[in-house]
């Protein structure tokens, strides 16, 4: 297709054409009806409309469609820097889903962030509608790493580092005390190598039937399945209770295993000894005692030491079952 | 600011032999927060007196120790 231009100084047809200046500005013109549309001055700068308009340093040309002449107009303007293929910006912090970044760090999203590679969730960072913070993914491993210290912080009083597996608490580290918590209710392990739990208390040591007591102090630790108690029975009228053992061992006594104990004071108990052990029976929550009368080889096992007033305190290791 | 201290049991093992443990808890609180908790441990045996025993741990043993129970715990103590 031919395009007609009209040189003729936009006099003789007065409709379009290339216009030049009159004079030796070496101004140069495109009219369309009879109008100059662009301009191009001496210094090979461009305008448009009727009274050129050559904007100002920066401005791009914006279209104002098809039914009015283009205008000059400032670009919308970016603070990321380009860099070969990287982009940058290095002055200040960047925000998603906040106005206020800089609360965050150099940069900060309020909302879900999910990262992901090859298609798959790889990783997962929840905020703070629930309270949570979370570092998911649905198979493999999430690993955390350092060539130095790795500190887990937990800093409000009440608060704890927690361990968990197979949706159940294995472990505590407290943030108001020192050392760790294992759970409230054991979570036994078979493996001999697992360390499982930890427990302290009290327990009343008793003879039991219509025995009367002026003392019955007991306490326990637990660590694993090795459970140590001490014990202080004063027993003040006997009755029905028994001659040879203390009952109410905080933990079920095992068997294969000799759990025996020592006694730190007696005093009138029943027998006459120089010597006074205590076993915990297998299989029972009881405590007997073995003594010896006079020097031999043989001590006489479930002496029968309680009677009326008969005090003994010790204490016993045993493992339980 | 309000203390509480509570006391509750928190476990209750059975045992083969019919032997009943139970844990205590005593829990000190501050505005529903703990500031302490401690343990007590009991241990009864098929048949014993449940005077002053919780009634949730008399419920257990009561269901727990049949007249075959008692039996077999007492053969099982005259062998010892």
């Amino acid at each position: 297709m031919t395009t007609n231009i009209n040189a003729d100084n936009g006099v003789v047809s007065g409709i379009a054409g290339l216009k030049t200046s009159a004079d030796n500005s070496g101004v140069l013109a495109l009219q369309t009806n009879g109008t100059t549309a662009v301009t191009v001055n001496a210094s090979q700068a461009i305008g448009v409309g009727s009274t050129p308009s050559f904007g100002t340093a920066g401005q791009v040309l914006t279209s104002a469609g098809s039914g009015a002449p283009p205008t000059w107009a400032t670009s919308g303007s970016s603070q990321w820097t380009t860099s070969g293929s990287d982009i940058y910006y290095n002055t200040g912090n960047v925000g998603v889903g906040t106005t206020t970044p800089s609360s965050f760090g150099k940069f900060g999203v309020r909302g879900a962030v999910t990262l992901a590679t090859w298609g798959a969730t790889s990783g997962h960072f929840s905020d703070a509608s629930t309270g949570s913070f979370y570092i998911t993914h649905a198979s493999n491993k999430v690993a955390l790493k350092t060539d130095a210290d790795l500190e887990l912080f937990c800093n409000n009083t009440g608060d704890s580092i927690i361990f968990s597996t197979n949706a159940t608490e294995r472990l505590r580290i407290p943030s108001d005390s020192a050392g760790i918590t294992f759970p409230a209710t054991q979570s036994a392990s078979s493996n001999a190598n697992t360390l499982d739990d930890y427990e302290e208390g009290t327990w009343t040591p008793t003879v039991g039937g219509t025995a009367t007591h002026s003392s019955q102090l007991g306490s326990y630790v637990k660590i694993g399945k090795t459970v140590t108690v001490t014990f202080d029975i004063a027993v003040t009228t006997l009755g029905t209770g028994s001659t040879t053992n203390i009952q109410g061992l905080p933990f079920g006594v095992g068997s294969g295993a000799a759990n025996d104990g020592a006694t730190g004071y007696f005093s009138a108990i029943a027998i006459n000894v120089i010597g006074l052990t205590c076993y915990g029976a297998a299989g029972t929550n009881s405590i007997y005692f073995n003594s010896m009368a006079a020097a031999g080889t043989t001590s006489n096992l479930n002496a029968a030491i309680f009677g009326n007033s008969a005090r003994v305190s010790g204490s016993l290791t045993y493992f339980t079952s | 600011m309000s203390l509480t201290k509570t006391t509750a049991v928190d476990q209750i093992t059975v045992q083969e032999n019919g032997s009943i443990l139970y844990r205590e808890a005593t829990r000190i609180m501050e505005d529903g927060n703990e500031l302490s908790k401690t343990y007590h441990r009991s241990s009864l045996t098929p048949a014993q007196d449940l005077t002053g025993v919780p009634a949730n741990v008399v419920a257990i043993c009561n269901t727990v120790w049949t007249a075959e129970v008692i039996a077999a715990y007492q053969a099982q103590q005259s062998l010892s």
